[in-house]
């Protein structure tokens, strides 16, 4: 319990030193702002030139893909706000060594890893998503009973820790590969296949996307939770899949590690 | 022919540095191949029994969507990144005491690295046209000179283009936010998420006056045969237009930047 403490007192002061960093670079994140506007606004044009020309992809109506794009980009701006920037320091840390800093401190490396940046530009994006959900609720004329929102927060969840399992085993990959300057595009892409539904994709594809790249929990399976259209048995296995694939993680990165031979010495 | 040995010795220096990053593009393409998995599969599901979507037939879509990736690999540029960073640093000053002209240079650099980048694509390419031809006929591909041609006037606009942008550098402390902006306009007017031919009309009349268009999406209009005969030379001669255009207002900037350099490191 006190080792609890210990690390909720530590993370107070990560969220301390990460909002000092934002004030003194205002300008920044305004331009910030603008810039997670601007993409939403690409995604949405990219589906609105879909839609004109259709009314539904894979099953899927305008209204439904709206939720869908909402989604996901309140599972991204939940990311970008708790772990992506800090975790994706890792292989600059690897390259220059500094990574031996990191492993002298007497805290958990993953903790210190994922949790030290905290991006705060991102609450913008989380306000806009939800507003688009809503939206999105409205268009469709469909209000979900308190079950579907509990379930569709729980996926969400899941979706993040899926995301942060598979973001952190990529950098983890810069132990070995010291020169690959670009891993995180591997998340990124891992992202970009979930922006669709995954049912457009034939049944040897789904399933991959389902069970081995799991890019099925980051929007389409919370969406469906929402709508009402996933079956209760197959939340269930999402947990325990999120699960399994954060313990992978973790087990991954102690496994590089003994890897690890420091730049610098 | 100085000239000449020279670049073809800047060319086997850069390509050779290039190999060395062969596992950083195999990964920048991976962004390629998921686009051109994704889309085609989105739009194959959007037709719902009809016969074309704005005259595209579905094999015409297929083939559009793994044409512009193939085509982005080799002629859209990056370099501003790498470019405004050597400005800022200083970097620029060494290259400025060479027997070489930095655009040179420049050129070599960046088209032995979209070089790598197209071969490591072609592979892609045909597992993905293999894979699609299961699902839809596809259509024909025209990949005579005039494909070419086209591929090699989009690839100069996308270079001169980003080298103007590079040169924001010069004058501004933070460049990054200002090329981060520049990606949503460009993927969306070059035909990247869609042919142009799909957007609403006030969109095709913005992409005609923006240069995007004529990086990649017009050499992949001519691939796919919806750009023949007259239509085509005129829109190959607008590319070449752009590439005036372009070179011209880099090399003010450029100049204009110059003056402006202090050498910082130096």
């Amino acid at each position: 319990m006190r080792r609890l403490g210990f690390y909720w007192r530590l993370y107070r002061a990560f969220i301390r030193a990460s909002f000092v960093r934002e004030m003194e670079f205002r300008a920044n994140f305004w331009a910030k702002m603008l810039y997670n506007a601007l993409w939403l606004g690409f995604f949405l044009a990219t589906l609105k030139i879909i839609f004109r020309h259709t009314d539904s992809i894979a099953g899927w109506s305008e209204s439904e893909a709206l939720m869908l794009a909402a989604t996901l980009y309140f599972i991204d701006a939940l990311i970008s706000t708790l772990f992506y920037f800090g975790l994706s320091e890792l292989p600059t840390l690897v390259r220059q060594g500094t990574l031996d800093f990191v492993l002298f401190k007497p805290v958990d490396s993953q903790f210190w890893l994922s949790l030290r940046r905290i991006n705060l530009d991102q609450l913008g994006s989380l306000a806009v998503a939800v507003l688009l959900g809503v939206y999105a609720l409205f268009q469709l004329d469909y209000t979900p009973s308190l079950l579907n929102v509990a379930l569709y927060f729980g996926m969400v969840l899941t979706g993040v820790l899926i995301f942060y399992s598979f973001h952190f085993m990529m950098m983890t990959l810069s132990i070995w590969l010291v020169r690959v300057e670009n891993l995180w595009v591997l998340s990124d892409v891992f992202a970009q296949i979930g922006r669709f539904p995954t049912d457009v994709f034939d049944r040897v594809l789904r399933r991959v996307f389902t069970y081995v790249l799991p890019v099925a929990f980051l929007a389409t399976i919370p969406t469906q939770a929402l709508l009402g259209k996933a079956s209760a048995g197959f939340l269930w296995f999402a947990v325990v899949w999120a699960m399994g694939f954060f313990v992978m993680g973790r087990v991954f990165w102690k496994f590089a590690l003994r890897s690890y031979t420091s730049a610098s010495s | 022919m100085r000239l000449l040995s020279k670049l073809i010795a800047l060319l086997k220096i850069y390509i050779a540095d290039s190999l060395a990053y062969r596992a950083s593009a195999f990964i920048w393409m991976l962004t390629d191949v998921v686009h051109c998995l994704v889309m085609p599969l989105v739009w194959l599901s959007a037709y719902g029994g009809r016969e074309t979507i704005a005259g595209y037939n579905p094999g015409e879509m297929v083939t559009y969507y793994v044409m512009i990736a193939f085509t982005t690999n080799f002629i859209v540029s990056h370099l501003m990144w790498d470019l405004a960073w050597e400005i800022k640093e200083g970097v620029l000053s060494q290259w400025l005491l060479r027997p070489v002209s930095v655009v040179w240079m420049l050129f070599a650099r960046n088209i032995s690295w979209r070089a790598l980048r197209m071969v490591l694509f072609v592979p892609v390419a045909i597992l993905a046209l293999w894979y699609y031809s299961r699902l839809t006929t596809l259509s024909p591909l025209h990949l005579g000179w005039e494909f070419w041609l086209s591929v090699l006037l989009g690839h100069l606009v996308s270079f001169w283009v980003a080298y103007a942008l590079a040169c924001l550098a010069f004058w501004l402390q933070e460049t990054q936010s200002v090329f981060s902006l520049y990606y949503a306009p460009m993927l969306l007017l070059s035909g990247w998420v869609a042919p142009i031919a799909l957007m609403p009309g006030w969109l095709q009349a913005i992409a005609i006056v923006f240069p995007f268009r004529y990086t990649t999406a017009v050499p992949v209009e001519i691939a796919i045969g919806k750009l023949q005969g007259e239509a085509m030379w005129l829109e190959i001669g607008l590319q070449a237009v752009w590439v005036l255009v372009g070179a011209g207002l880099a090399q003010i900037l450029w100049r204009k930047g110059l003056r402006q350099y202090t050498g910082v490191g130096m």
